[in-house]
């Protein structure tokens, strides 16, 4: 038997949640809560081998870098006072360092742990994901304790866009047997506004306010990022109030949600360094030949893919580099562009002209934007010209193993990279980079573009960027479609939030009601 | 006789009208199912598109209707695959009783019966991958893969079944005589033994019909089942998932309704047979007695 | 000995699925090995990655050893997060349990009650409503089901928490009441099949001479009711065990929708990255628990129904 006390006790927290109460602004230690929902469980939260921008919303909190992209998409220190000073011949970079961090375990941060880091993250037998983006290191050196020298072989003007993001200064030592912790449980390893608390794989990941922040503290004193995989979920999380802010919204409910109102916002902004595409493997048959990728190019609309689609949360490019950017190169671009008589004709100079027919591999689970529809759209659109399309949607997982086994044909999907201009075309076309064995293609003109680029400053880049999305019009080695935008969506709780140029959630600095 | 039962009638209404539709889809005056018109995205329902248009354009009605064909052509695969594994071995079961071969056939069953058939057909979906698979020299579809798995996994309930009743029917008298005539063991099973136990069987088999459409309709929806540019009624509502906040119902609520209309068809079919074949069943107390 | 008979069949089956499970994620495509240390992993660290998993030896030879250190280690690690498959397992079966073991009360008692009452009033409205529902239920979905519930009672009016799961720490009844949704889909499939099952049985008992003779010694009919459901349960009985155990299968389904980090979401997941050890893991412990199910249905039926038993 129910007494009479626990049943009025029951029917007061029913009547609670007839009302919609579930949200948890504070919890019952009286900290302020901020929820976030992502699509997918962090599969490590190393800085080093972060692979899904969704995990670098988690680790960019705990972990820090000497710089950062701040919110406009500029470079500015982080763990450094002010951006390095760089030598002539641009081959040795001087960091000066902030003076009063210190690690979640109470060690001051200096110059030993900015060599530990790079050192262990440059070490081949460590295996970090992204080495390859910092071989032109040639030797870090301690000029004090907090005076740092970076020495390259040669110049390499992404360097400092990189160390933004895949990236992450640890204390000295704190990799020996730690290899467990990094990935599962970093307590006591970064300098971030965060401090990790508890996480469960596939269901949450919880941070705590460090107290001893160098910055401006925090507006929260707990972030908790719950993972849902079905963007329903996130969607019905957020319009119950079980979370403040929904990473990587369905387009269409970000524009309906953020037009209704009733208390929810959005902002979106382009993206730095992302682009979405069909990615040929140009090594192979019907993709090897030239007068195909042409007409694939010119057959579909990149347009209606922009507007229907995604509602205009992405922006139309057929040269990789985003309409927006002072480095377009609108002619080259032009070549591209949507023209079924050209398709045909392109086609019909190609070598399969007779039975014209591709398979298209795509991501099933909607990684950065969910490209279902567009696969669609493309298979019907080749339909017009006569090209037969397969579609073939493939977990993410088993997608990279076709890619990287060089088993498609051509995959539709969305990279996002660095704020630095060259950073996909060098990934996708320069042999040897992450991607090449999956697009198969390079050209010595592009190879030497890209290098050259790499040694030029930032204003002479223009020109040298221009012959490569030539050199990107004239063999079309990808069918770029466009541009997607940096897009998040929030609830009435919270007051202020910057959307990240580079996608990943940026919660460092929401500010939430009273 | 099957005027006896209304409600057998109702389902294989229901059923012939689903069926009719799926024949005829292709001479239907319809757009095709698969032709996009980007520009007439989430068009309601109007006399041009009577169950209004998706994400992409296409006519929710013509992919309804041709819906139609990969859930029924699927559902029943997998009860055929289904009873021609299960009556086979049900029916050499019986015949083979006492023997060694009779032993291995049920704990053959007994084996298969243990495994859960969703679990499975996701597990095992999901490991070979929803491409085309490579047997030998046939290459399988997934939905081949699928109508075969899940037909397997469906064989040891009717194995069981089609073995108990072919027990019973294999002391009748009349068997012995064939025998004694000379008739061959095939000859006795399939022509005699199997025409006299199918009324149960045909109960059972309409109601798996039923189970098989959902398991399909739930396997597409999780990505899964029937591939795309085919249209499933399962993909469907797994396409619908983008619409349910923002209202537009007709991407949902028809093809679940078809689902819903085409089980519950087999499932009135199932459940009149099964009053018409078992008169125990039947048994009624006057009004008021309980 | 039916019992051990019984007990030792249903650990043969599980040693043949386990085997039929293991072949299985052994046969597919890409080397574990190349899924985890990703493209540009040199062919000599993919060698030695499959050495040091024993992905190397002959598939028999794995599977033996993965058998015998069953018992003592559990099972091993997952390739792709490096964690204890073990661990995993604690972490997100209690949930699983949970929100099967949630759906399967109210199925039964769902069942019981709609059953009962379609029998008693056999002919009559509640009887035609009830079968017609139950026929309904039958038919829908369980995971459309499960949307709609989740925008319309979970979103629109607020009743129930819409997706994920509310800790035991916030109390009883936000946390079950959290779990209500996902149930109810699940279980509704169940309530029909199970409502139906309890209606026939109870008329065919009501049927019988026995209650006849009931009805005219003039036993009273509380004491009537109680006699005839105690009849009517073995075939119940039965059926609901089978079902605890194919509850699990929806179970995938409907964590998905309802976002529930439960083992059913874990097994998804598992495929999708493609973690065999997991993946044996996950669908070896389902089969298990069906096969307990499957064993305690047969078990009980015998011993409800003591003819059987001979």
């Amino acid at each position: 038997m129910l007494s009479r006390r626990h049943f009025l006790a029951t029917a007061a927290s029913l009547t609670a949640s007839l009302a919609g109460g579930f949200a948890t602004r504070v919890d019952a230690q009286g900290r302020k809560v901020l929820v976030a929902t992502i699509p997918s469980s962090p599969s490590t939260l190393d800085p080093l081998n972060q692979s899904n921008h969704d995990a670098m919303a988690v680790s960019q909190l705990i972990y820090q870098n000497l710089l950062e992209v701040d919110v406009d998409g500029n470079l500015v220190p982080q763990l450094a006072v002010a951006l390095p000073e760089i030598s002539e011949d641009r081959l040795t970079y001087t960091f000066r360092l902030r003076e009063g961090v210190r690690f979640h375990n109470g060690a001051p941060f200096t110059a030993a742990d900015v060599k530990y880091s790079y050192d262990y993250m440059l070490d081949p037998a460590n295996e970090a994901l992204r080495r390859s983006y910092w071989t032109a290191i040639d030797s870090v050196e301690i000029v004090s304790d907090y005076e740092v020298r970076f020495h390259l072989s040669r110049p390499y003007r992404p360097l400092l866009s990189s160390m933004t993001k895949y990236m992450g200064i640890f204390p000295q030592g704190s990799r020996e047997g730690a290899a467990e912790a990094f990935q599962t449980a970093p307590v006591g390893l970064g300098t971030g506004p965060a401090i990790f608390s508890e996480a469960q794989t596939g269901a949450y990941v919880e941070l705590v306010r460090n107290p001893d922040y160098w910055g401006e503290a925090p507006d929260w004193d707990v972030v908790r990022f719950e993972i849902a995989g079905e963007a329903n979920a996130r969607l019905a999380a957020l319009m119950s109030g079980t979370a403040d802010v929904v990473g990587g919204p369905a387009a269409r409910d970000f524009l309906r949600l953020t037009a209704e109102g009733g208390g929810y916002a959005g902002a979106s902004k382009p993206a730095l360094g992302a682009a979405m595409m069909l990615m040929h493997n140009c090594a192979k048959a019907p993709f090897d030949d030239r007068n195909f990728r042409l007409a694939v190019a010119r057959a579909f609309d990149r347009a209606a893919i922009a507007e229907r689609i995604y509602g205009g949360l992405l922006e139309e490019t057929s040269v990789l580099v985003p309409t927006a950017s002072p480095l377009h190169a609108p002619e080259a671009a032009a070549r591209l562009s949507m023209d079924l008589d050209a398709a045909r004709a392109a086609l019909a100079a190609s070598a399969y002209a007779d039975a014209p027919a591709f398979e298209l591999t795509y991501p099933t689970d909607a990684y950065l934007l969910d490209v279902r529809d567009t696969a669609l759209y493309i298979q019907a659109a080749m339909a017009e010209v006569g090209i037969t399309v397969t579609l073939k949607p493939l977990e993410t997982g088993q997608m990279f193993g076709d890619i990287f086994g060089g088993n498609h044909q051509t995959v539709l999907w969305a990279v996002v990279g660095t704020t630095d201009p060259t950073f996909i075309m060098n990934a996708l076309f320069v042999p040897g980079q992450s991607l090449n064995v999956g697009t198969g293609f390079s050209s010595e003109a592009l190879t030497a573009a890209i290098e050259e680029s790499f040694g030029a400053s930032d204003d002479a880049l223009a020109p040298i960027l221009a012959r490569a999305q030539e050199i990107l019009a004239d063999e079309a080695p990808a069918a770029f479609i466009g541009t997607p935008k940096a897009f998040n969506l929030w609830g009435p709780d919270v007051t202020e939030m910057p959307v990240n140029t580079g996608i990943t959630l940026r919660l460092r600095d929401v500010k939430l009601a009273a | 006789m099957l005027a006896r039962s209304p409600v057998a009638l109702l389902g294989l209404a229901l059923i012939a009208a689903i069926g009719v539709i799926a024949v005829l889809a292709p001479v239907l005056p319809l757009p095709s199912p698969s032709a996009t018109s980007i520009l007439d995205s989430y068009l309601p329902p109007s006399a041009e598109h009577w169950f209004g248009t998706d994400a992409l354009g296409r006519d929710v009605l013509s992919r309804t209707l041709w819906g139609a064909r990969s859930s029924l052509a699927i559902g029943l695969g997998i009860v055929v695959i289904g009873m021609v594994l299960g009556v086979s071995l049900g029916l050499a079961a019986a015949e083979a009783a006492g023997t060694l071969f009779e032993e291995l056939a049920m704990r053959l069953v007994d084996i298969f019966a243990a495994i859960p058939v969703l679990i499975w057909a996701i597990a095992v979906v999901g490991i070979v991958g929803t491409g085309a698979t490579q047997i030998g020299p046939v290459s399988l579809s997934n939905e081949a893969k699928l109508v075969l798995l899940v037909g397997i996994l469906f064989f040891p309930g009717i194995a069981r079944i089609t073995y108990g009743l072919a027990l019973a029917e294999l002391t009748q008298e009349y068997v012995d005589a064939r025998r004694l005539q000379g008739t061959g063991s095939a000859a006795i099973l399939f022509g005699d033994v199997l025409p006299n136990i199918l009324s149960p069987l045909l109960v059972q088999a309409s109601v798996l019909v039923g189970i098989g459409i959902i398991i399909e309709a739930s396997l597409s929806f999780v990505g899964l089942g029937v591939q795309p540019p085919m249209p499933s009624w399962g993909s469907m509502l797994a396409d619908s998932k983008q619409t349910v906040f923002s209202g537009e119902y007709w991407l949902s609520l028809f093809p679940g309704l078809a689902i819903f209309l085409s089980v519950i068809g087999f499932n009135l079919l199932g459940d009149g047979l099964r009053d018409l074949f078992d008169p125990r069943r039947r048994t009624r107390l006057p009004k008021g007695a309980a | 000995m039916p019992v051990l008979t019984r007990l030792a069949s249903a650990l043969m089956v599980l040693l043949v699925v386990s085997a039929m499970i293991f072949a299985l994620t052994r046969l597919g495509g890409v080397s574990p090995a190349r899924l985890v240390l990703g493209a540009d992993a040199p062919a000599e660290s993919l060698a030695t990655f499959e050495a040091e998993h024993g992905l190397d030896r002959p598939i028999v030879v794995q599977y033996l050893s993965w058998l015998r250190a069953l018992p003592s280690e559990g099972f091993a690690r997952s390739y792709v997060t490096g964690q204890s498959v073990n661990q995993r397992l604690a972490e997100t079966l209690p949930l699983t349990l949970e929100l099967v073991t949630l759906a399967f009360v109210l199925a039964v008692i769902g069942s019981i009650a709609l059953g009962s009452a379609s029998a008693y009033w056999e002919n009559r409205w509640p009887d035609h409503t009830v079968r017609v529902l139950a026929m309904a239920a039958l038919s829908v979905p369980g995971f459309w089901l499960g949307l709609l519930l989740m925008r319309w009672v979970g979103v629109q009016l607020a009743w129930l928490p819409p997706v994920g799961v509310i800790g035991w720490e916030r109390g009883i009844w936000p946390h079950v009441s959290s779990l209500l949704l996902p149930a109810l889909a699940i279980a509704i499939y169940y309530i029909g099949a199970m409502s139906r099952l309890m209606r026939a049985s109870l008329i065919d008992v009501l049927g019988q001479d026995y209650t006849r003779t009931g009805v005219a010694l003039g036993l009273p009919a509380r004491t009537r009711y109680a006699y005839t459901l105690r009849n009517a349960l073995p075939p119940f009985v039965s059926m609901a065990a089978m079902s605890y155990g194919y509850m699990f299968g929806w179970a995938v389904i409907v964590e998905m929708v309802f976002n529930l980090p439960g083992v059913a979401n874990a097994l998804l997941t598992a495929i999708f990255q493609r973690d065999y050890p997991m993946i044996q893991a996950i669908v070896l412990l389902i089969t298990l628990v069906f096969v307990l199910a499957s064993t305690a249905a047969d078990l009980i039926q015998r011993a409800l129904n003591p003819r059987l038993a001979a």
